[in-house]
């Protein structure tokens, strides 16, 4: 990914070249106090989130599909010593499960393309999409009311 | 609107019979522009129709009562005739006659059954009516394209000689010994002649097995003392079936044998106890090149080889007793490969080193007797009788579709409906091996 | 800049070359001719686009699709004419075998019995060959499992052709592929032989390792 800088670390990198005696902050000539003291904190751009989240982890609960029918079809498999006709119809659940799980995720994932989620009232957590949608969709004022004068 | 009132007024007086009147309202409506005429011959036209379902439901004759190729008449034309399998055991013993699919067909459909088709029929009627005090009639047999059914019909025509007592000599591709010899050797007879003894010797057994019973009859001797080599020789009045013993144990005389009956068969045809009949499949490779060469790798002449030599003799026409059918086909017509550069034929290289490229080249030209015997082989026949075996006709397809049907072979659902048929009719192009070979997988 | 420029232009043409219709609207052509026929005349479809068939779709009754992708995974070099020619070769054996044993038979109620239709025989082999079940290995915490998973109809479609192509290309240099290849099929149909025995295999490794199947599910 590409890193872009932020406005806040431009905003410091500007504070290092505005030092009068043309030194790094590496090497300060004074202690942080007397840096400070020399360019006061100004309030460039306003304080506020970003309307955007990283989806690196998920806190979603993963769910077991078919593991039930998964289970019932393997035992019936080894009691008939892995002859499948006497078990056709447990084989056909399993499979008509997986089926409708994957074609299931497909659907809402093609939804997703477009904007569409089902989601429930009581759901507390929600998939990653969905919180980006809402963030863009409802974002945090960048309006900030006049503060008060900050001494020089 | 008048019109109309007209025509429905008229319908029922028109047509004839009363279930033409029931069926007049079952009619849709007439058009606008139908004269009175026009409508009543619609009415007749959808009887007619009927008549011909009503025939359809008859089974379908494909196959003929009469098993005996002496019986076989133009009534019996493109039905299937059943084979005896023993007599099949006689008459081809090393199943040569057909294609390998052919004989794998038999197996499957547990019998053998051959087409009875107009060329076979019109051969029969010839040799059945034949003078046979004049000299050798000659019959050749070709198609203007390839799997029409030569060999099929020479072995209908080989099965009503061996029910007539018919001596037969029978060679079916004649051409391999050109192209592939299993085995050769220089001549102990003549220098400069090559010998190619295994396959002299499955000659002499496939004879001696097809006229056994013919044979042991007649009792045929020997007029003259052959030498075989210096030691070896056998004397005058030896039988002739102790010759083909002797071959058996001692091979490398067996291609000089086959000479040696052929001079006999030919001599003696004149005392009137017997009539040979001839057989011998790709005559035209008799009049081409080779690919068989000297031990000292130098190129050959087809009348050196003393197999050929001796089969030429049978084609002559200065015996009596005698009738010869010949097939010519491009299998027996050997190609030189073009070269790379040019895409011209090398004359420049000897003929032993061409070869056939890949996939490229297969005769092209026109399967006439003209073309493939050229001049040598055309003045060597002549006079001959020239028969074309055709493509199948729409009434044989439709035998040939319904026989295996009967035997089921066709296994596709669609392959069953008459638009299948109609398909399979289409992309076979009405030949015989073209509608098997797409039949094998369907 | 320019040149770059006209490149992408080049990239956006062709790649209207391949794909001439777009893709929301354009219907897949229908091959079957039985489903053609039925259509009826005020059927919406008839005013839409569709696209034009694949080279080697046909209405001829030796196509299948289920084949033709047989076909295609057996192939090598690109050499499909080989790999057409062999299957057909394959079905024809079968056909003889069966043919012959079907005609041999007397009784009217044994003939019934047997299965004549190698097309049918094909078809019913790629089902009793499909496996249900497959393992992947799974690195969790330094240790590595193998969990059972599910597996998709095309998935399974492919592991079937996998297992009857092996077992057939495993034998001696006399026996012909398509010898092989037709025994193997019929094998095959009467759930025995040994691309059924791989199939049983894989299900047997799945059994031991079911314990760990909901890892699949499981944050990485």
């Amino acid at each position: 990914m590409k890193y872009v800088k932020s406005s806040y670390s431009r905003y410091l990198k500007k504070l290092k070249c505005s030092n009068p005696n043309g030194s790094s902050v590496r090497a300060p000539y004074g202690s942080v106090n007397e840096l400070i003291t020399h360019k006061q904190f100004k309030l460039v751009l306003p304080m506020v989130l970003k309307d955007n989240i990283s989806g690196k982890g998920s806190n979603l609960k993963p769910d077991y599909p078919c593991i039930e029918s998964m289970n019932v079809m393997i035992n019936c498999l080894k009691i008939n010593d892995y002859n499948e006709a006497p078990c056709g119809t447990e084989i056909k659940e399993f499979t008509e499960c997986f089926q409708k799980y994957s074609s299931d995720v497909k659907l809402a994932d093609e939804q997703a393309k477009k904007g569409i989620y089902n989601i429930n009232e009581n759901q507390s957590k929600f998939p990653i999409k969905f919180m980006q949608k809402m963030l863009k969709e409802y974002k945090t004022p960048r309006k900030v009311d006049d503060g008060p004068d900050l001494p020089h | 609107m008048n019109t109309i009132r007209n025509i429905r007024k008229v319908l029922p007086i028109l047509s004839f019979s009363r279930n033409s009147i029931a069926r007049s309202a079952n009619i849709p409506k007439p058009n606008l522009y139908l004269s009175p005429i026009q409508s009543s011959l619609y009415s007749t036209d959808q009887e007619i129709k009927v008549e011909i379902k009503q025939n359809r439901s008859v089974p379908h004759v494909y196959r003929c009562s009469v098993n005996d190729p002496i019986k076989h008449n133009v009534n019996n034309l493109s039905k299937f005739y059943r084979l005896d399998q023993a007599e099949l055991n006689v008459i081809d013993p090393f199943q040569e006659c057909l294609n390998r699919e052919q004989y794998a067909e038999f197996k499957a459909f547990d019998e053998t059954c051959l087409m009875i088709r107009q060329p076979g029929v019109e051969i029969i009627n010839y040799l059945k009516n034949l003078d046979l005090s004049l000299p050798a009639y000659r019959f050749v047999l070709y198609g203007t394209q390839n799997g029409t059914g030569k060999r099929s019909t020479l072995l209908h025509i080989l099965h009503y000689c061996h029910k007539d007592n018919w001596l037969l000599f029978h060679v079916p591709n004649c051409s391999a010994v050109l192209r592939k010899a299993k085995e050769n050797q220089p001549s102990s007879y003549k220098e400069g002649r090559l010998d190619t003894p295994i396959d002299a010797a499955l000659f002499l057994k496939r004879f001696s097995i097809q006229n056994m019973k013919l044979l042991k009859e007649l009792d045929l001797k020997t007029t003259k003392k052959y030498d075989w080599s210096k030691r070896e020789s056998s004397p005058e009045g030896t039988p002739i079936l102790e010759l083909i013993d002797y071959a058996n144990s001692r091979i490398k005389y067996s291609s000089d044998i086959c000479g040696a009956i052929v001079r006999e068969i030919k001599l003696q045809s004149e005392s009137n106890r017997y009539k040979v009949f001839v057989a011998i499949e790709q005559i035209n490779s008799y009049f081409g090149p080779t690919r068989l060469k000297r031990p000292d790798k130098s190129e050959i002449n087809v009348d050196d080889i003393t197999i050929v030599r001796n089969f030429k003799k049978l084609l002559k026409n200065d015996w009596k007793n005698a009738a010869v059918v010949g097939t010519i086909c491009s299998r027996g017509v050997i190609i030189p490969a073009p070269n790379r550069r040019t895409k011209f034929y090398d004359v420049t290289i000897p003929i032993a080193n061409r070869r056939r490229a890949e996939h490229t080249l297969e005769y092209e030209g026109p399967l006439t007797p003209a073309h493939l015997l050229k001049k040598e082989g055309f003045y060597h026949l002549e006079p001959f009788v020239p028969i074309e075996i055709p493509a199948y006709s729409d009434l044989e397809i439709l035998n040939h579709y319904e026989y295996y049907k009967d035997r089921n072979w066709l296994q596709n659902e669609d392959a069953l409906t008459d638009s299948g048929k109609e398909e399979l009719k289409f992309l076979s192009g009405k030949n015989p091996r073209e509608f098997m070979r797409i039949c094998r997988a369907i | 800049m320019l040149n770059s420029g006209l490149l992408s232009l080049e990239r956006k043409f062709l790649s209207n070359f391949f794909r001439v219709y777009s893709q929301n609207t354009a219907q897949r052509p229908i091959i079957d001719k039985s489903e053609l026929d039925s259509i009826k005349s005020d059927d919406l479809r008839h005013y839409q686009v569709v696209e034009a068939p694949d080279g080697y779709e046909s209405n001829a009754m030796s196509y299948d699709p289920r084949m033709h992708k047989f076909i295609k995974i057996l192939m090598k070099n690109g050499n499909s004419y080989l790999a057409r020619n062999l299957v057909d070769k394959a079905l024809y054996n079968i056909k003889l075998k069966q043919v012959e044993r079907y005609n041999k038979t007397e009784d009217e109620s044994k003939r019934k019995e047997i299965e004549t239709n190698p097309m049918r025989i094909f078809l019913n082999a790629m089902d009793n060959t499909k496996p249900i079940l497959k393992v992947i290995g799974l690195i969790k915490s330094g240790i590595s499992y193998q969990v059972p998973v599910p597996m998709s109809e095309k998935e399974r479609e492919f592991k079937a052709t996998r297992f009857i192509l092996t077992s057939s290309r495993e034998k001696d240099k006399s026996v012909r592929f398509y010898d092989k290849l037709a025994d193997e099929l019929i094998e095959a149909f009467n759930n025995q032989g040994k691309s059924i025995k791989k199939k049983v295999d894989m299900h047997k490794l799945a059994e031991a390792n079911r314990a760990y199947a909901h890892f699949r599910w499981a944050k990485k």
